[in-house]
C-alpha cells in the first residue's frame, strides 16, 4: 500500500441543465481523511462518483499520484487502487459476506477471469483468501461469513460493502455516508477503524452527515452546497464559521 | 403506379401499424405495463374472425365489431385482473411486467396452435374492399387503405377528446403519477381496465386489418404486429403523436421500396427490406438512438428470483439425470427422433440460463442465433460458402458455434449499452433481422442439406454425440456460476456500479457472457436441425425465442439443472399430448410465475424440503417440546429471520 494523493482539479459534472458539481478542487493526502460535508443535494455524491469514475466528468481531470484517470472507468480506477463504497450499500446479494469480500479481493487484475470458463484454478486464489481472511478478522464479520447477505440488516451491509472495498487494498477510499444505519456502538468502531487505517497511510475521503464522527476522524473539510465548495481547511476552524453551521445544519448557529 | 400512389397505399399500412402502435404506447402509460402480448391479440383476433366468416358463415363486419368491441377488450380486462393487477399493486419492476406479458403471449399463442393448429391461413377475409378509387389530381389509392387511415384518424381524434374530458384526465393523474393519482381519490384500477380494454381492442383491430394482406399463422402475424413495437420505441414510449407519425413515416417507405425491381440478391435483399421496414427500424431505433431510458436494470428480474444458494442442486444430481438422459439409447425408430430433441434443446435453454440467469440480461434472440449456428454448420459441411472447402460436419459444429460466438460478440457491443426491457427489445430485433434477412432467403436457405455427421451417423450414435455436447455445455455454464468468474457474474447482476467499485470489468464480462450464451445456442440449433435431419426457418422463428425464453423462466431462469428438466419436459409434452401443448404449459406457467418467483424447480425444492421438516418433525418423540408454537411460528421453525 503505497502513499497515493488522489486529487480532483476544477471537477465539472452537469445533470440536464443543472450543474450538480461546479469547478471543485479537491485533495486526498495519504495519512488523512477528508471530510465531506454539505446539506443534501449539495453534490458530495456526485463529487465522490466522479471521483471514482461512476459518473463522467464534464469538465476537469482527477489525478491518482501523477496519473491522469480522468478518462478511466470505475473498474480501471478500482484496479488502480482508488476504491469507494455507496450511500445504497451496493452489496452482492445472491452472495454470502465471505464471497463478496472475495469479489473485492481478487479482481485486483482483469487477467485469468475468463480462463475460468475452462475450470483452470486462478493464480491470485491464495492471497485472495488470506485478504479475505484478515479483513473479516478485523471487522469483526467471521461469525457470519458464510451468511448469505440477504439476510444481514443495513447495518452490517454497509460494513460488509467497507470490508469488501478494504479487500481490495485501497490506497485511496472513498466513503459515501459510512455510518448512516450503524448503530451506536457500530459508529465507535467505525471510527476505530477509519482511524487506524489512516494511520497505515491510506488517503480517505467521507461523505457524512454525522458530524460527531467527521470530528473524530477527519482532519480537514470541505463544505458543499449547490454544488460548489463554500469552505474548506482543518475540521474544528470551518465548524466554528457561522455560516458553515447553517449551511450544513440549516439552522442559524 | 406513381411514387405518390405509392404513398398513399404505404399510408395505409402506416395507419395499422399506427394503430398497433397506439394500443401498446397507451397500455404502457397508463399501466406501465410493456404488454409484448399484443402481437398475440392481434393474431388471435385474425383466427377468430377468420373462423367466423370461413366456417360459421357470419358477415366479416359484424363479426368483426364483436370481435374488436366485445371479445378483444375482454381478453384485455381478464388478463389485466388475473396477471397485472396484482403485479402492479406490489410495484413490480418493467422486466417483471415484462416477463408475465410474456407469459400471456405465450398462452395466447399455445391456444391459437391448439385450436387451429400451426399451419397457415391464406384466406383471412377482408373488411373492406381492396379495390381501387380515383380520387381528385389523378391519384388512384385502395379502398382499405382510406378505411385504415379513417380509422386511425377517428382512434387519434377520439383519443385526445378523451384525454380533455374528466376521464381522461384522471388517466393523464395516472400516468404523471400512480401513488399521488390514488391519493387524489381516482380509482387507478378502473383506468387501467379501461387502458387494457381499449389496448386490446386496438390490437385486435390492428390483426383483423393486416391479416389479408398476409397468410394467417400463429407466428408470421404476430411477428409483424410485433415489429411495431418500433413505432413506440421511436416515441420513446411517451408521445402518441410521435408514434402515429412514425408508423405513417414508415409505411410509406415500405411503399416507396416496392417500385424498384433490382435482379438477384438485390432484389431479394430490397424486398426484405421492404417488407420487414418495421422490424428493421425497431433496431436501428434502439441501437442509434441516444437516451432512452435505462432506468430498469435488468437484474430486477432475477435478483428477486435466484437466491444462489437455495438453488444449489442437491449433490450427486447427474448420476440420476445421466442415468434418465441415457435411458432413450434403448429406444428405436420414432420415439428415439424425438427423444433426440432433448439435449438439443437443453443446450438451447442452457445459452438462456448463461446471459440472463447468471448475468441478468435478457436476451429474446436466441432462436435466430440457435437457426444461425444450424444453417452456418450445414454450410460450412456442404458446400456454398464460396471457396471454403467442405469439412467434416463435427469440424463444421465446431466452427459454426465458434463463429455464432464471435457474431454474438460484435453485437453485444453495441446492445449491451441498453437495460432491462430496451435490452431485451434488442436481442429480439436482432433476431428477427437475421430470420427475416437469412433464414427466409432462398441464397441462403436453398438446397441446405443437413445430415448425422459420422462417426456419429446412427440414430443411437446421434444421441450419444448429443449427450457429449450436452456434458461440454453444462461444464462451460458450471464453470460461469462458481470460483471467480461466477462470482464476478454475479456481482455483475446483483450490482453492477459495485461490481465496478470492486475493480470488475463489467462491460467485458457482460459481452463475454452474450458470446458464450449464442456460443451455445448456435451449438444447440445444429443439434436441433441434425435431429429434424432438415433445416426448417419456422423452428428458429422469433417468437420461438419468446417462448424458449419463458421456458426457461419458468423452470428456474439461474438453474442449469432446471434447463434440462425442462427440455425433457417439453419435448414430452409434445410428443405425448401433440404440438403445441408444451407452449400452452409453459404460458400458463409463466403467467403464475408472480407467485412462484424463482421458477418449478425452486417450488419442488422448497416442497420438498417442506415435506421433509414435516416428517421430521412427526417423527420426534413428541415429550421433548415444552414450548408449543403457533402456526406462525410453525412455519418459521427453525428459519428465525436475522
Amino acid at each position: 500500500m503505497s502513499a497515493v494523493v488522489l486529487r480532483g482539479e476544477g471537477v465539472v459534472r452537469l445533470h440536464g441543465g443543472l450543474v450538480a458539481v461546479d469547478r471543485v478542487d479537491v485533495v486526498v493526502e495519504p495519512g488523512a481523511v477528508l471530510g465531506l460535508i454539505g446539506p443534501n443535494g449539495a453534490g458530495k455524491s456526485t463529487l465522490l462518483d466522479c471521483l471514482a469514475g461512476t459518473q463522467p466528468l464534464d469538465g476537469g481531470r482527477v489525478l491518482l499520484g501523477d496519473r491522469d484517470v480522468s478518462r478511466l472507468g470505475a473498474d480501471e480506477r478500482s484496479r488502480l487502487g482508488l476504491v469507494r463504497t455507496f450511500q445504497r450499500s451496493a452489496v452482492f446479494g445472491s452472495l454470502t459476506v465471505e464471497e463478496n469480500l472475495r469479489v473485492g479481493a481478487e479482481n485486483r487484475s482483469r487477467r485469468g477471469l475468463v480462463r475460468g470458463i475452462v475450470g483452470a484454478p486462478d493464480p491470485m486464489t491464495g492471497d485472495a483468501v488470506r485478504v479475505v481472511a484478515e479483513v473479516l478478522r478485523r471487522l469483526g464479520l467471521s461469525r457470519i461469513a458464510l451468511q448469505p447477505t440477504a439476510t444481514l440488516s443495513t447495518g452490517t451491509l454497509r460494513i460488509v460493502e467497507l470490508a469488501r472495498a478494504l479487500c481490495s487494498r485501497p490506497s485511496v477510499l472513498l466513503l459515501d455516508e459510512p455510518a448512516s444505519g450503524l448503530d451506536e456502538h457500530e459508529t465507535d468502531q467505525l471510527s476505530d477503524l477509519l482511524r487506524h487505517l489512516r494511520g497505515e497511510g491510506l488517503a480517505i475521503a467521507v461523505v457524512e452527515h454525522d458530524l460527531e464522527l467527521v470530528r473524530e476522524v477527519a482532519g480537514s473539510l470541505l463544505v458543499m452546497a449547490g454544488g460548489r465548495v463554500i469552505a474548506s481547511g482543518a475540521t474544528a476552524d470551518v465548524l466554528a464559521r457561522p455560516d458553515v453551521r447553517t449551511a450544513v445544519t440549516g439552522a442559524p448557529a | 403506379m406513381t411514387a405518390l400512389d405509392l404513398a398513399l397505399a404505404g399510408l395505409g399500412i402506416g395507419a395499422i401499424a399506427a394503430l398497433a402502435g397506439l394500443g401498446l404506447l397507451v397500455t404502457y402509460r397508463i399501466t406501465g405495463v410493456f404488454n409484448l402480448a399484443f402481437g398475440a391479440v392481434a393474431a388471435l383476433a385474425a383466427e377468430l374472425l377468420r373462423h367466423a366468416v370461413r366456417v360459421w358463415g357470419i358477415p366479416a363486419l359484424p363479426a368483426a365489431a364483436v370481435i374488436v368491441l366485445v371479445v378483444c377488450p375482454v381478453v384485455g380486462i381478464v388478463v389485466s385482473a388475473l396477471v397485472f393487477r396484482p403485479l402492479e399493486r406490489r410495484r413490480a419492476g418493467t422486466a417483471e411486467s415484462l416477463v408475465a406479458s410474456l407469459g400471456v403471449f405465450v398462452v395466447i399463442v399455445g391456444v391459437i396452435s391448439v385450436v387451429w393448429g400451426t399451419q397457415s391461413w391464406p384466406d383471412a377475409p377482408a373488411l373492406f374492399s381492396a379495390s381501387s378509387v380515383d380520387l381528385p389530381f389523378g391519384l388512384t389509392a385502395r379502398r382499405d387503405s382510406l378505411a385504415a387511415l379513417a380509422i386511425v384518424a377517428i382512434v387519434g381524434g377520439g383519443l385526445a377528446l378523451v384525454l380533455r374530458t374528466r376521464a381522461g384526465l384522471a388517466a393523464r393523474g395516472v400516468v404523471e403519477d400512480r401513488d399521488l393519482a390514488e391519493l387524489t381519490a381516482i380509482d387507478t384500477d378502473e383506468v387501467s381496465m379501461v387502458a387494457w380494454a381499449g389496448g386490446s381492442a386496438l390490437a385486435g383491430l390492428a390483426g383483423i386489418l393486416i391479416a389479408p394482406s398476409l397468410r394467417l399463422d400463429p407466428y408470421g402475424l404476430t411477428l409483424v404486429v410485433l415489429g411495431t413495437m418500433a413505432v413506440a420505441v421511436i416515441a420513446r414510449l411517451s408521445s402518441p403523436l410521435t408514434a402515429v407519425v412514425a408508423a405513417l413515416a414508415i409505411g410509406v417507405a415500405q411503399s416507396e421500396l416496392t417500385q424498384w425491381h433490382p435482379t438477384g440478391r438485390a432484389g431479394e435483399l430490397l424486398q426484405a427490406l421492404s417488407s420487414n421496414l418495421y422490424a428493421v427500424a425497431l433496431l436501428v431505433a434502439l441501437l442509434a438512438m441516444r437516451h432512452l431510458a435505462d432506468d430498469d436494470p435488468g437484474q430486477s428480474i432475477t435478483s428477486r428470483l435466484a437466491r444462489r444458494h437455495d438453488l444449489r442442486p442437491p449433490k450427486g444430481w447427474w448420476i440420476p439425470a445421466t442415468v434418465v438422459l441415457a435411458t432413450p439409447l434403448l429406444l428405436s425408430g420414432a420415439d428415439l427422433r424425438d427423444a433426440q430433441r432433448v439435449p438439443a434443446l437443453a443446450v438451447v435453454f442452457l445459452s438462456i440460463v448463461v446471459v440472463t440467469g447468471y448475468t441478468g440480461q435478457i436476451s429474446l434472440g436466441q432462436a435466430g442465433f440457435a437457426g444461425l449456428g444450424a444453417l452456418l454448420a450445414a454450410r460450412l459441411a456442404h458446400g456454398g460458402i464460396g471457396v471454403v472447402p467442405d469439412m467434416p460436419p463435427l469440424a463444421a459444429l465446431v466452427v459454426a458455434t465458434v463463429l455464432t460466438g464471435l457474431a454474438g460478440s460484435l453485437i453485444a457491443r453495441p446492445a449491451i449499452r441498453r437495460r432491462g426491457l430496451f435490452l431485451a427489445l434488442t436481442t429480439f430485433a436482432v433476431g428477427s433481422i437475421i430470420s427475416r434477412f437469412v433464414f427466409a432467403q432462398p441464397t441462403f436457405v436453398a438446397g441446405v442439406h443437413i445430415g448425422l455427421p459420422p462417426p456419429f451417423a446412427s440414430d443411437r450414435g446421434f444421441y450419444v454425440l448429443e449427450l457429449l455436447v450436452l456434458g461440454v455445455s453444462l461444464l462451460v455454464v458450471r464453470n460461469h456460476h462458481r470460483r471467480r468468474l461466477g462470482r464476478a457474474l454475479l456481482a455483475v447482476r446483483d450490482d453492477e456500479p459495485g461490481a465496478e467499485a470492486a475493480g470488475i470489468d463489467s462491460h467485458r464480462l457482460r459481452i463475454w457472457a452474450f458470446a458464450v450464451s449464442t456460443a451455445l445456442a448456435a451449438a444447440g440449433g445444429v443439434l436441433l436441425a441434425s435431429s429434424d435431419r432438415a433445416f426448417d426457418a419456422s423452428a428458429f422463428d422469433p417468437v420461438q425465442s419468446l417462448i424458449w425464453f419463458a421456458a426457461v423462466m419458468v423452470f428456474g431462469i439461474d438453474s442449469a439443472m432446471g434447463a434440462v428438466l425442462g427440455a425433457a419436459l417439453v419435448v414430452t409434452l409434445d410428443a405425448v399430448l401433440g404440438a403445441g401443448v408444451s407452449t400452452l404449459v409453459i404460458g400458463v406457467a409463466a403467467v403464475l410465475l408472480g407467485r412462484f418467483p424463482g421458477g418449478l424447480l425452486y417450488l419442488a425444492r422448497r416442497l420438498t424440503a417442506r415435506v421433509f421438516a414435516l416428517l421430521r418433525a412427526t417423527g420426534r418423540p413428541t415429550a421433548a417440546p415444552e414450548v408449543r408454537l403457533s402456526p406462525a411460528g410453525r412455519a418459521l421453525a427453525g428459519r428465525i429471520p436475522r
